[in-house]
């Protein structure tokens, strides 16, 4: 049987720890998730609600993101809904870690984590919403 | 039922009587540009209650429910008699009723969400309550909570220089919602008109803005 929560809370950097702190929440007393399942989702929830403050809703007066987080056998679904300006996580290629720190690109890097960090990542976009779905096996 | 030809708007109302101007319930609907649908009005108005004029000035001019201008007389006898900004009269109390329906109709004709402008803080705040979302103005939802606790700086501006600002208003959604009228997010270089609300068909957002709050 599947175990859902949920928060809403406004699109604001300050609103990041308590939307990790869910997952957290979610996953406890579940024996089978241990603590690294639990930080590449935190981390990828991190990257995502990051580039919805800062890109999503830009230059908008910020609106909520509505975060569920539903524990499922073998598997953990978060699904994050904004209402901003539609922002599709693409997975970039691999940064080339070879480089020198001065010549590597800024940016691209986070979502490269968010792809690295979860095994599937489902986005739409409609009246409803954005929606990005972050899928981690366990 | 008013649904004029050209247009992308329908209105439902009801009266006790045919000869009262004063509706006890409408609703409006519209398409929106991106094929969405906007709740345009929804009043929920206890017939049987006295009624406040706030919705006109003292000229019988309209008010657009306090926010064109402003009939002071009358809002302060409707804030003393417990209504909000916008009230004329009590509310029917049956917003959780018809905005069930209203899920309902719209799931019917394949909606999936609907959106609102709130009129005021007060409505915002019942709008939370019917599982609404913010599509702007979360974050001033939050900064008004913030700022209305003890020494913030909408709590400072509590500071009786109306009736519409004393100090015991920073604990009650009404409360609040009459110094926003009266202007006092001034205090925050900001004022209520940027707001946007979204309801997921059979979903609820759970946002709460102002937790333990009394109404």
């Amino acid at each position: 049987m599947a175990h859902t929560h949920q928060i809403s809370l406004s699109a604001e950097l300050e609103s990041l720890p308590l939307f990790r702190d869910l997952v957290k929440t979610a996953c406890q007393n579940m024996p089978e998730i241990n603590e690294q399942i639990v930080y590449d989702i935190q981390l990828a929830v991190d990257e995502v609600c990051t580039n919805i403050i800062t890109h999503g809703y830009e230059k908008m007066d910020p609106g909520s993101i509505i975060m569920e987080v539903e524990i499922e056998p073998h598997q953990v679904i978060v699904s994050i809904t904004d209402f901003g300006h539609p922002f599709e996580p693409v997975e970039p290629p691999p940064p080339n870690l070879n480089n020198e720190l001065d010549n590597l690109k800024s940016g691209g890097l986070g979502l490269f984590f968010v792809f690295m960090s979860v095994d599937d990542i489902e986005y739409q976009s409609s009246e409803t919403g954005n929606i990005t779905k972050l899928i981690k096996k366990y | 039922m008013k649904a004029d030809s050209g247009t992308e708007k329908v209105l439902l109302s009801a009266r006790t009587s045919p000869s009262l101007d004063d509706e006890f319930f409408a609703l409006e609907l519209a398409d929106n540009m991106l094929n969405g649908i906007e709740l345009n009005l929804i009043l929920l108005n206890d017939p049987t209650s006295p009624r406040y004029n706030t919705d006109i000035d003292a000229q019988g001019k309209p008010t657009m429910f306090g926010t064109l201008r402003r009939n002071i007389d009358e809002e302060l006898r409707a804030k003393e008699a417990g209504l909000a900004p916008g009230q004329v009269r009590n509310s029917l109390t049956a917003s959780k009723l018809v905005l069930d329906q209203l899920d309902t109709f719209l799931a019917t004709i394949g909606h999936q969400a609907y959106f609102l402008e709130p009129l005021t803080y007060a409505s915002a705040w019942i709008f939370e309550k019917r599982g609404f979302a913010y599509v702007r103005g979360h974050k001033l939802m939050d900064d008004i909570q913030r700022e209305f606790q003890k020494d913030g700086l909408l709590y400072k501006a509590l500071d009786n220089s109306s009736p519409f600002r004393q100090p015991e208003q920073a604990n009650s959604v009404r409360g609040r919602a009459w110094a926003i009228q009266d202007g006092i997010l001034e205090t925050l270089n900001t004022n209520w008109d940027k707001l946007r609300m979204v309801k997921q068909i059979g979903k609820m957002a759970s946002v709460n803005t102002f937790p333990n709050s009394i109404y």
